[in-house]
């Protein structure tokens, strides 16, 4: 694979990892109207925002490249 | 005479550690991670006084139209971010240069909708009442990181100019993108917290 396909497929994965995040972030603005306040809201609105911030720790912020040393 | 013979079997005792370049960029992102764990901490207790002091209470006067469009402005900050990022790791420094000043420009953006939030926001829940506190203080909070982070990038974009960074020096990029993202998260726990709770 040449180094412009893998800048290409890089970029791609970044652009589907952004429309996740849209989609969760539109799913919880509705989680307002649709689901009635209470625990069950609460629940559901921390599920969400840890999958929002684990899909940008991941994949944004390659928490995983702490693990391993470039070149080893 | 005396101090210069005591001193100097000292600084002949003290090596400095001597790191690879892979150790070094090692480092660097072990203390950018344990810097950014502090900041959560910091992040964390703001968001848990929003509960201790008003439970899930909201107040109806919120705009919700701008709380999400301004979420969704910082969302595709970070894609341009992480292109940016991206961009300059395979050596396109127009990439980096384009990426950086669109990550800016949304940035800047953001933060004149939390400006525009907060003169709406002073009219119903001003800083004296409970609510104005949390939400003012959170916002601010953010709002500063948002600025500082814009600086951190204003920087990047400055060397990317100065053609400063290719794919084996781009660690000051990673550091400022990384910082960004950051900010970021830190939004994705504010808005919920803030804006969608009940």
């Amino acid at each position: 694979m040449s180094m412009t396909q893998q800048l290409q497929r890089d970029l791609r994965l970044g652009t589907l990892v952004f429309v996740a995040l849209i989609v969760l972030t539109v799913v919880e603005f509705a989680l307002m109207y649709v689901v009635p306040g209470g625990p069950l809201l609460l629940a559901l609105l921390l599920a969400f925002q840890i999958a929002d911030a684990g899909l940008i720790l991941w994949y944004f912020m390659h928490l995983a490249h702490l693990w391993h040393l470039p070149g080893h | 005479m005396m101090h210069q013979a005591t001193s100097a079997p000292h600084h002949a005792a003290f090596q400095a550690p001597v790191h690879t370049p892979v150790e070094r960029l090692y480092l660097n992102r072990l203390g950018l991670w344990l810097f950014i764990l502090s900041e959560s901490c910091l992040f964390a207790a703001f968001l848990w006084a929003r509960f201790y002091l008003l439970g899930v209470e909201r107040p109806p006067e919120l705009n919700q139209a701008l709380g999400l469009g301004i979420s969704l402005l910082l969302l595709l900050s970070s894609l341009t971010a992480y292109r940016a990022e991206t961009s300059i790791h395979y050596g396109s420094v127009s990439g980096l240069l384009r990426n950086t000043a669109a990550t800016i420009g949304l940035g800047g953006l953001f933060l004149i909708g939390v400006g525009l939030e907060w003169t709406e926001a002073l009219e119903y829940f001003p800083p004296s009442t409970l609510f104005g506190t949390v939400f003012f203080s959170l916002t601010g909070l953010h709002a500063l990181h948002v600025l500082s982070g814009l600086g951190l990038l204003a920087l990047v974009y400055w060397n990317g100019r100065q053609g400063r960074y290719g794919p084996g020096n781009a660690w000051a990029v990673e550091g400022a993108v990384k910082y960004w993202h950051f900010v970021d998260v830190a939004w994705v726990f504010i808005y919920p917290t803030l804006y969608l709770v009940a």
